[in-house]
């Protein structure tokens, strides 16, 4: 009888995906961790590159969690950058000023372009924040005051010296990286679990019944669109920090479909699904174009399988498999009766 | 410069042959969209593919006509075989997964046309007896440019008849309209479905051998087309040819102006526009369909 | 007092005319059906009076204040609340989750992202009161996937109730349901306290003749007879048209300025 309970117990326990999720996050964090600490001088660069974009994969997946899925996402990244760029480079600033302004740019216009772009859905959501993300990298292209498309360099790095750590230093920017992702993450996975959260998965699901039951839901999209850019924002400007360097490449639409096929690839939807597909891109990105010429022929091969076979991801593939055997495991209700056990 | 009267034709006369080819492409896709609710971004990739196709053609010993005659033909067979194999099986899984597959494709197309043809643009050299001018009222304006002007109002007057005049072209208003009706109704919406993305393709084609002597040949021409492509889809509305005129016109010229008046900014203008119609207009200026008929 | 009315409502999509200069007025505390056969715009007149359509002419009036400018949400937001023909839930929460988000929603707690929407006690207390009132209390952990047809009907309905609204509109709440699931929903109906205002679309006439205290009979977009239960089973008109013979045989049913 009581093994019975602590069988059910587990049981319960794996088929909670918030369980399961954070579970993986934390084995994630773990695994970056030791990687960071055994890994070679170039690998940290890797993994500075990871957790920068996975920041970015979860300020991606924090509006897929009310069902807004972004193509223009550089776009916020180049906010960031651009405005920490020019205030460290042509207007003479710290560094810490800079990322307050990056920040606080990446909300402005994320709330502009919100403004217009959330009052779409679904596909024509793509094609403006497509169409948005392109307007930006048209300008940065022909911008003087960045050298357009030869780019600007001399990006500083946030000078924590006066602590005693020194960033300039890969070992530990890249530490610096890792925990600043970590740091987002937790936020994030607070705030998908409060009501705020809550709401938004539920615009996902039935957008017409949030509004039925009093919800604003333009309101709720637009602040997660405006959290979002904040966030893309923050990433911009510290992968600016991490290459020392500013290119309108940075804003390229090739840079929206690499953020949105990381959280597909580690799941979108699962927070923790983006960092983990993150660091998937990185590497087989350096695994690829290592080994082969015309490596996009293959990123594009591993686009199509995922759209193909793998559609809710590693993360998400994960989680129903977990469903589907704790769902096996619990003696099933006779179906079409209002009383269900759970799982 | 703007107040020159020659000048000023002069640029409507580019602003409207850009729109031509812009309609090309967004016709096809439009209607794609607004019948198969397919999101198909890889429509550009069909527009280089025909662009090289042309200037093999062209390599070959083949004239510009013999391009114009093949290349789209053989892109449409391609755009097929892609639907058939690939683009099907996301048909029912949603825009997201739709977005990825014809991403990919666009990665590797690209990729492909890189290994075979290399970096570098190629050319396409236009007809003989489309090089020089025309005089058109005091205005100097090369032929050719006039050819694609009236290839694309040959190929809107060809699709209104189709539309509006043939049993196909009904079926397709009616899919476009209410898909679960005509299904209903016996229509095998699976042909009709293959039959509008095999024209779309095609037009796409066309667009790509007639833009290639004007913008050249090169990798990456498909994206840069297909950007402008959807805000034209977008401005223009889903599903309807009036839509897609209206909406090539507007981003045609949207972007012809603004290139001259404000070259930084010339993208900038186009997303105003594109922000002023959604603002008014959310699902864009005359889409197919406007109303739900669920009672 | 009137709590809801209607004055010369119509809507057209193209040139269907849907509703045809609807005039109907429903009292507080009054239980109304509106009846018709299929395509009589029963389901859009609904949704002319929760906002989620606009009429082309007329307006809908709530306790006697012009709401037709409103829409969906701010309706919801005074006390109009809806259920709907087909279920309309959030299918990845379960009963508890669906409840307390909409009893939050009401309270104007979902701003919050600094707590867990498990710490929101007032929003699940309601939450569990709204669900013994439908009879969901056994099946609140259950996601609403795997529930059964007529337990998400109810849930249907109690998503509407968690609004606490003025004016319940439910949308043919027993549609698909056995015999037993019905005289369940039939219960939950006539259990309804008389403080709301319950209008209801509904094809079941056992029903209809037992909870209402008026009846309106939709024909093609127009009222065709509104009346107390004895009077619209008297009426001819009715019996004719939609209880007896088939209505769309009657050519005669479009009149003049109706388009074709």
């Amino acid at each position: 009888m009581a093994s019975n309970l602590m069988g059910s117990n587990l049981a319960s326990m794996m088929a909670n995906r918030t369980f399961v999720r954070r579970g993986i996050g934390v084995v994630l964090i773990v695994a970056a961790l030791l990687a960071q600490r055994f890994s070679s001088f170039f690998a940290q660069e890797l993994i500075a590159e990871a957790a920068i974009l996975g920041i970015f994969t979860l300020s991606l997946d924090l509006l897929a969690t009310c069902g807004l899925v972004s193509f223009g996402h550089a776009g916020l990244l180049g906010i960031g950058a651009y405005a920490f760029g020019g205030v460290t480079v042509l207007m003479g600033l710290p560094p810490s000023v800079a990322i307050v302004a990056a920040v606080l740019g990446g909300i402005v216009v994320s709330f502009l372009v919100g403004l217009l772009a959330v009052r779409t859905s679904g596909a024509f959501f793509i094609m403006v924040t497509l169409a948005a993300a392109e307007m930006f990298y048209a300008w940065a292209f022909r911008s003087k005051l960045f050298n357009g498309a030869d780019g600007m360099g001399g990006i500083p790095r946030l000078d924590l010296k006066p602590i005693g750590i020194d960033l300039d230093n890969p070992e530990i920017f890249a530490l610096l990286c890792i925990a600043l992702c970590v740091i987002v993450w937790v936020l994030l996975e607070l705030v998908v679990a409060s009501p705020f959260g809550r709401t938004l998965a539920a615009i996902r699901q039935n957008p017409s019944r949030v509004a039925a039951l009093g919800g604003r839901v333009f309101a709720y999209r637009l602040a997660a669109f405006t959290t979002s850019g904040a966030i893309a924002a923050l990433a911009g400007a510290f992968k600016v920090q991490h290459t020392n360097f500013i290119s309108p490449d940075l804003v390229s639409w090739f840079v929206s479909g690499d953020v949105l096929i990381a959280v597909v690839i580690g799941g979108m939807g699962t927070l923790v699904g983006g960092p983990l597909g993150a660091a998937v891109l990185v590497i087989l990105k350096d695994v690829l174009s290592s080994y082969v010429g015309h490596w996009y022929l293959f990123l594009g091969a591993i686009f199509a399988f995922v759209a193909l076979a793998l559609p809710h991801g590693i993360v998400g593939y994960m989680l129903d498999l977990i469903g589907r055997l704790s769902q096996s495991r619990t003696p099933a209700a006779a179906p079409g009766t209002s009383q269900e056990a759970a799982p | 410069m703007l107040l020159d009267p020659y000048f000023f034709a002069e640029q409507v006369l580019n602003s409207l042959q850009f729109s031509m080819l812009l309609f090309l492409l967004a016709i096809g896709l439009s209607v794609v969209f607004g019948l198969m609710d397919y999101l198909n971004l890889a429509h550009g990739t069909i527009y280089m593919f025909a662009a090289y196709v042309a200037f093999t053609v062209t390599q070959l010993g083949g004239s510009f006509w013999a391009a114009l005659a093949l290349a789209p033909f053989v892109a449409a067979a391609v755009g097929l075989l892609l639907y058939f194999l690939l683009l099907k099986r996301v048909e029912r899984s949603g825009h997201l997964a739709q977005v990825l597959l014809t991403v990919g494709i666009i990665y590797m197309g690209t990729d492909l046309m890189r290994i075979a043809y290399g970096d570098l643009p190629k050319g396409v050299a236009q007809p003989d007896v489309l090089k020089g001018a025309v005089n058109l009222f005091g205005i100097l304006y090369p032929s050719y440019r006039l050819f694609l002007i009236g290839l694309g109002l040959v190929v809107m007057t060809a699709l209104y008849f189709a539309l509006e005049r043939t049993r196909l072209g009904a079926l397709v208003r009616a899919g476009v309209d209410d898909r679960a009706t005509a299904e209903t109704l016996g229509i095998d919406i699976g042909k009709v479905f293959a039959l509008v993305f095999a024209i779309g393709t095609y037009l796409a084609g066309v667009g790509g051998v007639v833009a290639a002597p004007i913008f050249g040949v090169y990798p990456g021409m498909d994206v840069t087309i297909i950007i402008l492509v959807l805000i034209v889809v977008v401005v223009g509305g889903l599903g309807s040819l009036k839509g897609a005129i209206l909406g090539s016109l507007l981003i045609g010229f949207a972007d012809t102006f603004g290139k001259i008046l404000l070259p930084q900014f010339a993208m900038m203008i186009i997303y105003l526009v594109m922000a002023l119609v959604l603002t008014f207009r959310p699902t864009g200026l005359l889409p197919a369909r406007r109303f739900s008929t669920s009672v | 007092m009137i709590a809801l009315e209607t004055r010369n409502l119509n809507k057209s999509f193209g040139s269907l005319q849907v509703t045809q200069n609807v005039n109907l007025a429903f009292q507080q505390g009054e239980r109304s059906a509106i009846i018709g056969p299929n395509g009589a715009g029963k389901t859009t007149f609904f949704n002319l009076l929760a906002g989620e359509l606009r009429p082309n002419s007329g307006s809908v009036l709530f306790e006697e204040r012009d709401v037709t400018a409103l829409d969906v949400t701010s309706r919801a937001r005074i006390g109009i609340a809806r259920s709907f023909q087909r279920n309309n839930l959030f299918a990845d929460y379960t009963v508890r989750e669906n409840l307390a988000l909409a009893c939050a929603l009401r309270a104007g707690t979902t701003p919050i992202f600094w707590r867990s929407m498990r710490s929101l006690a007032s929003a699940h207390r309601e939450a569990d009161e709204v669900a013994a009132q439908v009879g969901l209390q056994d099946s609140l952990d259950a996601t609403v996937r795997n529930l059964s047809y007529g337990s998400q009907r109810q849930l249907e309905v109690a998503l509407a109730l968690a609004c606490r609204p003025k004016i319940l509109l439910l949308d043919e709440p027993t549609s698909g349901m056995s015999p037993e699931e019905t005289a369940r929903m039939h219960d939950l109906i006539t259990g309804l306290p008389r403080s709301l205002t319950v209008i209801i679309i509904e094809h079941d006439m056992d029903i209809v003749l037992d909870v209402a205290d008026k009846i309106a009979v939709l024909d093609y977009g127009r009222v065709l007879e509104q009346g107390t239960p004895a009077e619209i089973r008297a009426s001819k008109i009715v019996r004719e048209r939609y209880l007896g013979q088939d209505a769309f045989d009657d050519k005669d049913a479009f009149g003049a300025g109706d388009a074709a």
